[in-house]
């Protein structure tokens, strides 16, 4: 069986079974595999992967490696949340409509979220924060700086994972299985 | 009676808004209270200005209903007021249409008129409601959009009431073909009918003309604005409904990191669950008005009252008021003492005469009375009360078979003791 070649195939490719996420900021690499979604859905179905389509505007493959410090974004965007949420933010728009700093991150400067990103994650410094985001990052859920990042729209999966996290019992047993996770 | 000059009134109104804001919440005050309020006015110099009345009758005053209804007016463009009342305008307008083609009918212009003038005066209130409602529901919205408000919990609570209140209950009010769009039919219908009546008075066409016009041009533009405020709000609803759940449960993730489960536990449902902060949302909503002013709008409390206000002139019939004043012995006490049942018993002989069968009275008397109160009673009216008995009654009754008890309280008669 053969697949014709599809616009930017290669780069598509290459960033998709890495694990990225692409939306329209991706510009061309994006409207390439939005105008030819259904070829492209057939050639990774072929592979035995699937393309999802998210409707907030940004496609990701199904079954690619999870990141090995899942666990640690996890409790990361938690705290970002709940800081911002005290703060009276709406969430959705403050996440995406800001530039967040290193040095402004509430992780480890408030004694309760550092016990937290400590006992969950064993970050105990500005550095091993800085290494979170930069493994999100390399998913595309955010832009880094120098010295701040900002998130993407696929980070609407980071949303979803804290949402789909609520059930205590599934906590409890993360929090059992230990600060460190494995690539899936 | 003084002339006013209305530029002078009006610039009074203004210079004294918040003592007359207050009075307007006031049905009536005493001289008192009028000077806790306003210690730098007299009012009987407001009474000869017009702003005030006086009822000799209760040496009290009141805010001159116009000057009450001009306030009402301009306050109720800055509430939010209740979908339902808005439904409830909207059936009176069917009532008010049924009383229209009732005078055109019999031909009674002059009620015609006054109907069409209600007519008029609730579509313009049905208006004034929805657009009221976009202006505060923008007021908030904007103030969600700007700086930090809250947090999840209370901007869902603020957004849920006001989703809840003001436009789910207008559900289907505004949309083609529905009550409005059947009552704006009948109007057309009816005033159509009616003009052809009364052709040759240019006035009463024209003011059939005007209303039918009028009330086009209103409902147009309060489905308008009623539409607009479901897009304002609603993306806003959404999105609050999905921050909520994230903030929610990531405190819970949180919280579940620390050793202290249990007592962790309480935070983590108070913040699922937990109102305390919510309800100030729910209760009223925190706005900026346009002149820069901080309100609490308080919807429900304000609805309420101009639900029953409205209800009262709109033919509401209320239900007969309890009776303060109960019939005697209607609420006995459980356990007699003697002066209720002393007392009772010479009301009693003084209305019905001599009391033929002690028991059966004490029973009939306090139904609610337990059979030990009951046999007490007895004791106290027979054989304390009893008394001697009184010779000449007791021959004159001796053929009765019926024995007379004297009693410094009551006389009465009893059956006679068998010897």
């Amino acid at each position: 069986m053969t697949f014709p070649v599809l616009p930017r195939q290669r780069d598509i490719f290459e960033a998709l079974i890495s694990g990225r996420h692409m939306c329209l900021e991706d510009g061309e690499l994006f409207t390439a595999l939005r105008d030819n979604e259904d070829d492209y859905r057939a050639l990774f179905g072929g592979l035995g992967l699937e393309l999802i389509v998210d409707p907030r505007g940004f496609f990701f493959l199904n079954g690619t490696r999870t990141p090995a410090n899942m666990k640690d974004i996890l409790f990361f965007m938690a705290i970002l949340f709940e800081y911002m949420d005290e703060q009276g933010y709406s969430l959705e728009e403050v996440v995406f409509g800001s530039d967040f700093y290193f040095k402004d991150l509430p992780h480890l400067s408030h004694q309760r979220y550092a016990e937290v990103m400590e006992r969950a994650a064993g970050v105990k410094t500005l550095e091993a924060l800085r290494g979170i985001v930069t493994s999100m990052a390399r998913y595309r859920f955010v832009v880094t700086e120098a010295d701040s990042f900002r998130f993407r729209i696929p980070a609407h999966r980071l949303f979803d994972l804290i949402r789909d996290a609520e059930n205590i019992q599934a906590q409890n047993e993360l929090m059992e299985s230990g600060p460190d996770g494995g690539d899936q | 009676m003084v002339l006013i000059n209305p530029r002078r009134f009006i610039q009074f109104l203004a210079d004294h808004y918040e003592i007359i804001e207050s009075l307007s919440r006031m049905s009536r005050f005493t001289d008192t209270e009028f000077r806790e309020v306003a210690p730098d006015l007299d009012p009987e110099d407001l009474t000869r200005k017009g702003l005030l009345d006086f009822i000799p009758e209760t040496c009290e005053y009141s805010l001159h209903p116009t000057v009450s209804q001009l306030f009402r007016e301009l306050n109720r463009k800055r509430h939010l007021s209740s979908g339902h009342l808005t439904q409830i305008h909207v059936r009176k307008l069917q009532v008010l249409l049924e009383a229209l083609d009732r005078c055109h009918r019999h031909r009674m212009w002059y009620e015609f008129e006054v109907e069409l003038e209600s007519l008029h005066r609730a579509i313009l209130e049905i208006n004034s409601d929805v657009q009221g409602n976009l202006d505060a529901i923008r007021r908030q919205t904007g103030t969600f959009r700007g700086e930090p408000w809250g947090g999840a919990k209370k901007r869902l609570a603020v957004l849920g009431s006001i989703w809840d209140n003001q436009i789910q209950p207008l559900e289907g009010v505004f949309v083609p073909q529905g009550p409005v769009d059947a009552v704006l039919e009948q109007i057309e219908t009816l005033l159509k009918r009616a003009e052809t009546s009364v052709m040759g008075n240019p006035m009463a066409e024209g003011n059939l003309r005007h209303t039918y016009f009028q009330a086009r041009r209103l409902t147009r533009s309060a489905r308008d604005a009623h539409m607009e405020a479901i897009r304002e709000i609603r993306p806003l609803y959404e999105t609050a409904k999905r921050n909520e759940k994230v903030a929610t449960a990531a405190s819970a993730l949180i919280m579940g990191c620390f050793e202290n489960r249990k007592a962790a536990q309480p935070l983590y449902a108070e913040r699922k669950n937990g109102i305390s902060h919510a309800l100030d949302g729910i209760f009223g909503i925190q706005s900026t008005a346009n002149d820069g002013e901080e309100r609490f709008y308080t919807p429900f409390s304000s609805d309420e009252a101009r639900i029953l206000l409205v209800e009262r002139y709109f033919g509401y019939r209320p239900a007969p008021p309890p009776i303060l004043v109960k019939p005697l012995h209607a609420e006995a006490p459980f356990v007699l003492t003697e002066k209720v049942v002393r007392q009772a018993l010479k009301q009693e002989i003084e209305i019905h005469g001599p009391v033929l069968d002690v028991m059966a009275w004490i029973i009939e008397a306090f139904p609610k009375a337990a059979l030990k109160d009951v046999i007490r009673a007895y004791g106290w009216v027979v054989l304390k009360w009893g008394g001697k008995a009184d010779p000449v009654r007791d021959a004159v009754n001796r053929k009765s078979g019926m024995r007379i008890i004297s009693h410094p309280v009551v006389s009465m008669a009893l059956p006679r003791r068998s010897t």
